[in-house]
């Protein structure tokens, strides 16, 4: 592999380099070794025109390209000849899978900038820049004032002296000489740069000249008063020469307010290359290495020495040693990337890694881009390892190097300083990282602060762990997916405005400490509620160089803080604080808290400072804006929370019982039920299990269990210990469960007065209806709170393992008639999944529950989004349920399981948005422990209940169905495998959902995700927008059916489309408001149908009533009747609405518009005996005139001319609608056009 | 509005009207076709009954009798049968009574209780079914004259146009639909404990009566030879019925046991197929990988164009580029003759209709590779090629004016850059040999100046004549 690798890395000639950009932030120079500056600069622009390669040379350019575009060409060669055994072993363990590997080169190919093309549009500007900058008058020193207001008088030019301000008693003097060198540098020299969207920059970097420099001028910002002017002494000499071509603009390099760079950009009149380019030059200032001694500048040393203070400095000092190590940097790469093959690559991989993450150079970004990247790199492969050896060996892969970084990253703490080089000071240990090389004399993370440090960390070791996960997507997650969507990332956020906290601290200098200070509180106040208290503040400042600072800028800025909760402690009600005898503890406790501690007593006995918070809001947003108010006066007007704003949108429904209590309620009755059926004596077989098998369950139902009408009864699945008698046939055996449930029924209600049942039957009309269950049993057990008037219904199956032989046995004999085998395959997949997989779902996804507190309302959220979209009627809800679990088993590419329903929500429409089926299948291990706080890796790897080889067959599977079984999506649209479902179908075989629904399902997510970016990244996400997100609109639709008020019964979705829809002010098409009084609610009970014909003394006869769900009988009908020429959609329980659509195959199609006179008639199908909707015979009209013959229609084929068309009577199926929905129906409302 | 046919297909186009002003205010036509009954196996009844079309979803027997009775007042009803309704299978006649009187006998065969069981059902829980959209049913008339007459009476309502509301004067008689019926259902699913219990009782005596004739019936098979002397072999002999699956099960237990104690990894030659076998299933993940990774680029919609690389010779070497694709393309061809996948597959040659000066030759386009290929199966192909071509002489030089017999040569100027190679056919490959490299030193003379007599020019008149004679023993 590496003998390749060497031959497609470079052409030769990509190898000489000078121009070159840098993608998104500069990396120090490229100092060309030379003897003057100018021919260094010149130089280097020959050597970069001839980087322009000549037409004739551009094929060979593109082949290398081709080549380079991954390893996946010269694989193809080599393997064809002789790959050895040897070679395929290294492909597939060097970063665990070839298929990484093969991905990674296929990446690289596409990332990488064609670095001619991009130096070709700068070529001119920069040369014509160096001329300038290398020909400027030199200007006498002067002190500052003189110096400012000379320039100002002058040039126009405003010198961004940093603060403090040199004052007027400066004794020392600025002035301008012409640099020492004037370079190119950057990340492109050296073809580091990646692809990117945003606009480039080039580095222009100037070396001051040692002799405007003093001894002495590395204290008290002697030197960057010097930088300062001299940059505008730059900036007004290039404007002198070139004001009409460029525009100018001063900004903090790297975000760090010591050092102002001058930005040029092009405009209307600049060269064309140059405003073609999407790129900008930045002119910053480098010194060489020796003018200040190194040892001067040691994070422990103050340079600072205006106040008595003689604190360290490290920043400052890092600053000005980040000026002297620019070129002992950029030769440190240069020379790196000529002996590590791989580490080009793995330069563009980390940078696009950083990128993903929103990492990036500034200070604002968290000070690690990707100039750290491959320094870090660079260092580690001279030494770090042990006995200063090497840490990472030059002979290592791309990927290899590139999990070595991380686990470097995640693995050492930093904040424990390592030294690197020979350093030999000693550096106290902070929460800030330190990485310091004794060769720069540099701490590498100067720009680091503790939180971006610890955000790192957490990332690379999330990427770590997933290189070592099963997923199969990983690759996406790590390379291609963007993760700095902060509602996506964090699981809450809140941004303060800046004004209002910086207003103690109102100068840019000391904002880094004040976030610093931000950080202490908030990390402190929520304690262990949260995993990550991340802050982002965006000071970089841009401002015209006629202007000072402080003129250039007023802009409202605001402090972005995400916090990354810990679930198990998210909502605890009461802190405990240090105990009142430690007094120290005490008191600092009460001074951090102020009023809000006090002191208490449990009831172990012990008095203890606490805090107790009110359960009516998020705890956390509690002690957030009580703290935030109490250290910084920040009124809480301020602080704007995100996180949480679905959760009002959506709220929960007045219900006298909340649906979690409800689900408890429910789920404790079952526990009833089982321990009562296990006691009963007399049953012909003992009982082997007792299953539940229903979402009610599972904390998983659309609708709060009990409390919304009409009532469903609660799935359980009952199985017998094995017997003999059991007769062989499969009616037979339906009879012996009919006798079998009846007895049950005698024993369970003799034993328990307050229960009744009775048995139903199911099934019991269609083809197959011998062969499918036929009978249940319905429990009515009784309420255990007197606020539920009304029972709970079990409905109870016998499970019989011979059922399912029986029925292949069926299926495969081959006297089954075609008609028949279809019902057969069907009864079959349903009685599988019924039988077999609810109950195993059940328990699994209820498991999932109790672990994750947020599951169960994210399951909610997704499924009334679903509803408010009319899709649930289609979509199977296991299938949603697993969606909806899938962030929390597969965190990854996000640190951790989602904390907060509305993180995970937009989490799963993020996946869902991205998930191309057609060609994916989805793979979820509900049995992957996700928490990486909760377990080491070992146990993830021992828990997960999927193995590589079940990926892989589950792979084969889903190809076999796109492939072979099912090309054209009929039958299987999702491919949805599980630990518990290896085969992928079980809930989406017989097109569950079916395509046309699936695609909308992905279009909507899809259009949802796409709102929240629009709003910056969902950060600035209205209430109406969240509300726009359950909104869906009807005129996608071709009919609707509005279902009357009285009969369609309650449910949460109701209640979330009509909360939706009034606030949105349209009154039209929502559903019920919620009652807001539980005694009408009972009402509607009793009088939800017309009571004449009902014995309402028949206690039974009641309770059976209360599980009419007439709804969805009639919903049955009209799928079974009208489903092959109509797509009917349905919400949640609850919606009054039925929106329709016509199958396109059943419309006509419209006419070309030259073969007709008229417009509207369209092509309809020849009318056939069979066609499968209602049809209307219609005349062709084309032949309406030649073809009035007597005998027409006597044989249409014979004649030719005459061609009846089946129309479909859209009207008459209308009007079946309406005849079939008497007393259901309220009106159809017809959306777009009949077909005349 | 296009016009509506009367008859199609000899079916008629019966417009009935459907009335529902509570729910959908317009009154609509809906369509029944109907002709007479032409089943493929004619039974008794079928020259007296109609085959209907596209009935309504909510047809019921009373509808129809009320259609062709009332509303057309002609012909009158005995039976219809639904397509698709199992209650109601269409057995002809004869078989019904049969199956009754089977049950009155004492030993019925198993296959007569067998046709017992179908008929004995559960409690409906429907008081009316809907039926399709689109579905037929064939009605049954108590006479053939009833037929023809409703016949006629649906052809002229469809003539004039009559107005006949679907189901107008039998509300009463018809079980509701919409709600009341899914009240109604959901009532009859629930059936009363007696009913049900005698429901299974029936069944499943007759169940037992059943197996009990089947295996009496099996039994008698197990004793009586049939007529050649043999006794059948049948399930279930002794010890039981022995379920097939559960024999397959154990069958398939013991094939593992044998396989767990069996020999592996003992010889050498096993060691070395599963190494062979693990190496190809390494190789095999490979190419899988390889595939996945290129699918998922091109989903991604970033695959690299590739069609066909168009190769442009012109500029100073104008005069010789017409014989430079030409040469290209033949050699190319042949190339292709003699040893497929060697050379790139070449499509054709030729001059701009533009541009006079500008000639093209192309060929199917190959991603190149920077870097050199395995000498020793280049050279081995390369060697190939020479021999086979000089085997397939005759066969590739058909056209091209070669003098009979082995010869060497070719038909076309070919170049190599400026320098041409004139290719006339020789006898020896030695002859061929010397020319070509005297046109080539020629060639070097011409462009580089003549040489000093020390290297260049004794050299090349010592190989003009010294060196043929030198190869001479090594050529056959």
């Amino acid at each position: 592999m590496s003998q390749q690798r060497k031959r497609s890395m470079e052409n030769p000639k990509a190898k000489r380099r000078k121009l070159s950009h840098s993608s998104e932030e500069s990396l120090r120079g490229t100092f060309e070794d030379g003897d003057s500056s100018r021919s260094t600069s010149d130089a280097s622009l020959s050597a970069g025109q001839t980087n322009g390669h000549s037409p004739s040379e551009g094929k060979r350019l593109t082949c290398s390209k081709l080549a380079r575009n991954g390893h996946v060409t010269n694989m193809r060669h080599s393997s064809a000849s002789k790959l050895s055994s040897q070679q395929l072993m290294a492909a597939n363990t060097a970063g665990g899978s070839s298929m990484m590997t093969l991905q990674i080169n296929d990446l690289l190919g596409e990332i990488r900038p064609d670095h001619d093309k991009l130096m070709s549009g700068l070529e001119e500007t920069l040369r014509r820049l160096q001329r300038i900058i290398l020909h400027l008058p030199d200007v006498a020193p002067m002190t500052a004032p003189e110096a400012e207001k000379l320039l100002s008088k002058e040039a126009g030019v405003c010198v961004p002296f940093p603060n403090p301000r040199p004052g007027r008693d400066t004794k020392y003097t600025l002035e301008y000489k012409r640099p020492a060198r004037v370079d190119v540098v950057g990340s492109l020299p050296l073809q580091l740069g990646i692809k990117s969207k945003d606009i480039c920059t080039a580095d222009l970097a100037i070396t001051l000249p040692d002799s405007i420099l003093q001894e002495k001028d590395f204290l008290n910002h002697r030197y960057f008063h010097k930088r300062a002017y001299y940059i505008a002494q730059v900036a007004a000499g290039i404007q002198r020469h070139a004001k009409k071509e460029f525009n100018f603009s001063f900004e903090h390099q790297d975000g760090i307010t010591l050092k102002p760079s001058l930005m040029i950009e092009p405009n209307d009149s600049s060269p064309p290359g140059f405003t073609k380019s999407k790129l900008r030059v930045r002119i910053i200032c480098a010194i060489s290495a020796d003018v200040f001694p190194g040892n001067k500048t040691l994070p422990t040393k103050c340079c600072l020495r205006m106040s008595d203070s003689t604190s360290p400095t490290q920043y400052y000092n890092a600053c000005l040693r980040s000026e002297a190590t620019t070129e002992l940097y950029h030769r440190l790469l240069e020379r790196t990337s000529t002996y590590c093959e791989a580490f080009r690559d793995v330069c563009c991989l980390g940078r696009l890694w950083l990128r993903q993450r929103g990492f990036g150079g500034s200070v604002a970004r968290g000070g690690f881009g990707p100039f750290e990247w491959s320094i870090v790199c660079a260092l580690l492969l001279q030494s770090g390892g042990s006995n200063g050896r090497p840490a990472l060996s030059p002979r290592y892969s791309c990927l290899q190097l590139f999990k070595a970084i991380l686990q470097f990253l995640a693995a050492k703490d930093l904040t424990d300083p390592l030294l690197l080089n020979g350093a030999t000071c000693e550096i106290p240990k902070s929460d800030s990282p330190v990485l310091f090389d004794g060769a720069g004399q540099i701490n590498l993370l100067f720009k680091m602060t503790c939180w971006s440090y610890q955000l790192l960390r957490q990332e690379a070791r999330a990427t770590i762990e997933a290189f070592s996960s099963k997923a199969v997507d990983i690759f996406e997650s790590i390379f291609v997916k963007r993760l700095d969507q902060d509602l996506l990332r964090y699981d809450q956020c809140l941004f303060l405005e800046a004004r209002a906290f910086l207003q103690g601290h109102h100068e840019q200098e000391n904002a880094q400490e004040g976030l610093r200070m931000l950080h202490g509180v908030l990390s402190r106040a929520l304690g262990n509620r949260a995993r990550l208290v991340h802050l982002r503040y965006d000071s970089s400042l841009k401002w015209s160089i006629d202007k000072s600072l402080k003129q250039g800028t007023k802009v409202d800025k605001r402090i972005e803080t995400g916090l990354l909760l810990d679930p198990d402690h998210v909502d605890r009600l009461v802190d405990h604080g240090p105990s009142a005898e430690d007094k120290a503890a005490a008191a600092g406790f009460r001074e951090f808290w102020g009023d809000k501690a006090e002191l208490r007593r449990f009831k172990d006995g012990s008095i203890t400072e606490s805090l107790v918070w009110s359960e009516e809001s998020s705890v956390t947003r509690q002690v957030t804006s009580y703290i935030l108010q109490r250290h910084f006066e920040i009124p809480s007007s301020a602080i704007n929370f995100l996180g949480d704003q679905v959760e009002h949108v959506v709220p929960a429904p007045n219900r006298p019982l909340s649906r979690m209590a409800a689900f408890k309620v429910v789920n404790d009755a079952f526990q009833t039920l089982t321990t009562q059926l296990r006691q009963l004596e007399g049953l012909p077989l003992s009982i082997r299990s007792i299953l539940p098998a229903s979402s009610q369950l599972r904390y998983a139902s659309d609708f709060t269990p009990l409390t919304s009408t009409p009532l469903h009864p609660i799935d359980i699945i009952i199985e017998f210990e094995g017997s003999a008698r059991w007769p062989d046939s499969l009616p037979a055996i339906q009879r012996t469960k009919i006798a079998f449930l009846i007895k049950l029924g005698d024993l369970l209600s003799a034993s328990d007065s307050t229960i009744t049942t009775c048995v139903g039957l199911e099934n019991t009309t269609g083809p197959a209806s011998s062969y499918s269950n036929t009978s249940f049993l319905d429990i009515y057990f009784p309420s255990p709170q007197p606020r539920l008037p009304q029972p709970i219904p079990f409905r109870l199956r016998i499970h019989h393992d011979r059922t399912l032989t029986l029925l292949q046995k069926a299926l495969s004999s081959s006297s089954t008639s075609t008609p028949n085998r279809t019902a057969l395959t069907s009864t079959l997949q349903s009685t599988t999944r019924h039988y077999l997989s609810t109950p195993t779902h059940t328990t699994t996804v209820s498991r999932l529950c109790t672990l994750h507190p947020s599951l169960p309302r994210t399951i909610h959220l997704l499924k009334l989004w679903t509803a408010s979209h009319h899709l649930t009627h289609s979509l199977p809800e296991e299938i949603l349920e697993i969606f909806a679990a899938r962030p929390y088993v597969h965190p990854y590419p996000y640190i951790s399981a989602p904390a907060s329903p509305q993180t995970a929500f937009l989490r799963i429409l993020s996946f869902v948005a991205n998930w191309d089926w057609t060609a994916e299948p989805l793979i979820v291990d509900l049995n992957a422990f996700s928490n990486p706080h909760h377990t080491n890796p070992s146990e993830i790897e021992g828990g997960g209940g999927l193995t590589r080889e079940a990926m892989a067959k589950a792979q084969t599977r889903f190809t076999a169905w796109r492939q072979q079984l099912d090309p054209a999506l009929n039958n299987v649209v999702w491919f949805v495998a599980t630990n518990l479902d290896p085969t992928g179908v079980v809930w989406t075989q017989g097109a569950r959902p079916p395509r046309v629904v699936a695609a909308r399902f992905t279009a909507l997510a899809r259009a949802s995700i796409e709102l929240v970016r629009s709003r910056h990244g969902g950060l600035e996400m209205q209430a109406d927008d969240w509300r726009g997100l359950f909104i869906s609109p009807l005129m996608d639709f071709d009919f609707v059916i509005h279902l009357k008020k009285k009969v369609v019964g309650s449910g949460d979705a109701e209640t979330a489309v009509a909360a939706a829809a009034a606030a949105a002010g349209s009154g039209g098409g929502g559903g019920a408001a919620a009652t807001k009084f539980k005694n009408l609610q009972i009402d509607r009970y009793s009088s939800r149908y017309d009571a004449d014909d009902v014995d309402g003394d028949d206690e039974v006869m009641r309770k059976k009533e209360l599980c009419l769900d007439a709804i969805a009988l009639f919903r049955q009908d009209l799928q079974r009747c009208l489903g092959d020429g109509v797509l009917f959609f349905y919400g949640a329980q609850g919606s009054r609405l039925v929106p329709a659509l016509w199958n396109p195959k059943v419309l006509p199609l419209p006419l070309p518009a030259t073969t007709t006179d008229n417009g509207k008639r369209r092509r309809g199908q020849q009318w056939r005996v069979r066609m499968a909707y209602s049809t209307i015979p219609v005349l062709n009209a084309a032949t309406t005139g030649g073809g009035r013959g007597g005998g027409m229609g006597q044989g249409p084929e014979g004649e030719g001319e005459v061609e009846v068309e089946g129309l479909i009577n859209q009207r008459g199926i209308l009007a079946e609608i309406a005849l079939l929905g008497v007393g259901l129906v309220e009106r159809i409302e017809v959306l777009k056009d009949l077909v005349r | 509005m296009a016009k509506i046919a009367r008859e199609v297909a000899g079916f008629v186009a019966l417009p009935v009207r459907f009335q529902c002003p509570s729910v959908f205010p317009e009154a609509v036509a809906h369509y029944i076709y109907l002709r007479p009954d032409e089943p493929k196996l004619p039974s008794i009844e079928s020259p007296q009954s109609l085959f209907l079309v596209n009935i309504p979803i909510t047809t019921t027997e009373q509808h129809l009798r009320h259609l062709f009775a009332g509303q057309l007042s002609a012909g009158r009803i005995k039976r219809v049968d639904f397509s698709g309704d199992t209650r109601n299978p269409n057995i002809p006649g004869e078989n019904v009574p049969m199956a009754k009187n089977s049950k009155k006998r004492k030993r019925a065969t198993s296959s007569a209780l067998e046709l017992e069981l179908e008929t004995a059902t559960l409690p409906e829980t429907w008081d009316r079914s809907i039926h399709p959209s689109g579905s037929h049913a064939v009605v049954v008339f108590v006479d053939r004259p009833s037929m023809e007459a409703s016949l006629k009476a649906a052809r002229k309502a469809a003539r004039l146009g009559t107005t006949i509301i679907w189901g107008e004067g039998i509300e009463t008689r018809v079980p509701p639909l919409g709600l009341r019926r899914y009240q109604a259902h959901h009532t009859m699913r629930y059936p009363s404990r007696k009913e049900l219990l005698s429901s299974v009782d029936s069944y499943m005596s007759a169940y037992g009566r059943m197996e009990e004739a089947r295996s009496r019936e099996e039994a008698k098979k197990r004793q009586q030879p049939d007529e050649e002397g043999f006794i059948t072999v049948t399930k279930g002999a002794r010890g039981g019925v022995v379920r097939k699956e559960d024999a397959k099960e154990l069958g398939q237990k013991q094939k593992e046991k044998e396989k767990e104690t069996g020999i592996e990894n003992f010889y050498r030659f096993q060691m070395r197929e599963m190494r062979k076998e693990q190496q190809g299933e390494l190789m095999r993940k490979f190419e899988e990988d390889k595939r996945r990774v290129a699918e998922m680029r091109k989903r991604r919609g970033r695959i690299v164009v590739v069609v066909e690389m168009v190769a442009l010779y012109t500029t100073e070497i104008l005069d010789l580029c017409p014989s430079m694709v030409k040469g290209e393309y033949n050699s190319s061809v042949a190339m292709g003759t003699v040893l497929p996948g060697l050379a790139p597959i070449p499509i054709g040659w030729g001059t701009f209709e533009s541009d006079k000066n500008l000639h093209f030759f192309l060929q199917a386009f190959h991603e190149m590779v920077q870097e050199v290929p395995d000498m020793d199966q280049l050279t081995r192909m390369l060697a190939e090629m020479h021999f086979k071509s000089a085997e397939m002489c005759d066969e590739l030089t058909k056209n091209c004016g070669k003098p009979a017999g082995t010869m060497y040569g070719f038909h076309v100027t070919t170049q190599h850059g400026k320098l041409a190679r004139d290719n006339p056919w020789t006898t020896t490959w030695e002859e061929y040999f010397v020319r070509n490299m005297t046109c080539m030193l020629d060639h070097d003379e011409k462009e580089g100046g003549p040489r000093a007599a020390r290297d260049g020019g004794v050299a090349t008149t010592s190989f003009r004549e010294g060196h043929l004679s030198a190869l001479a023993p090594y050529g056959n």
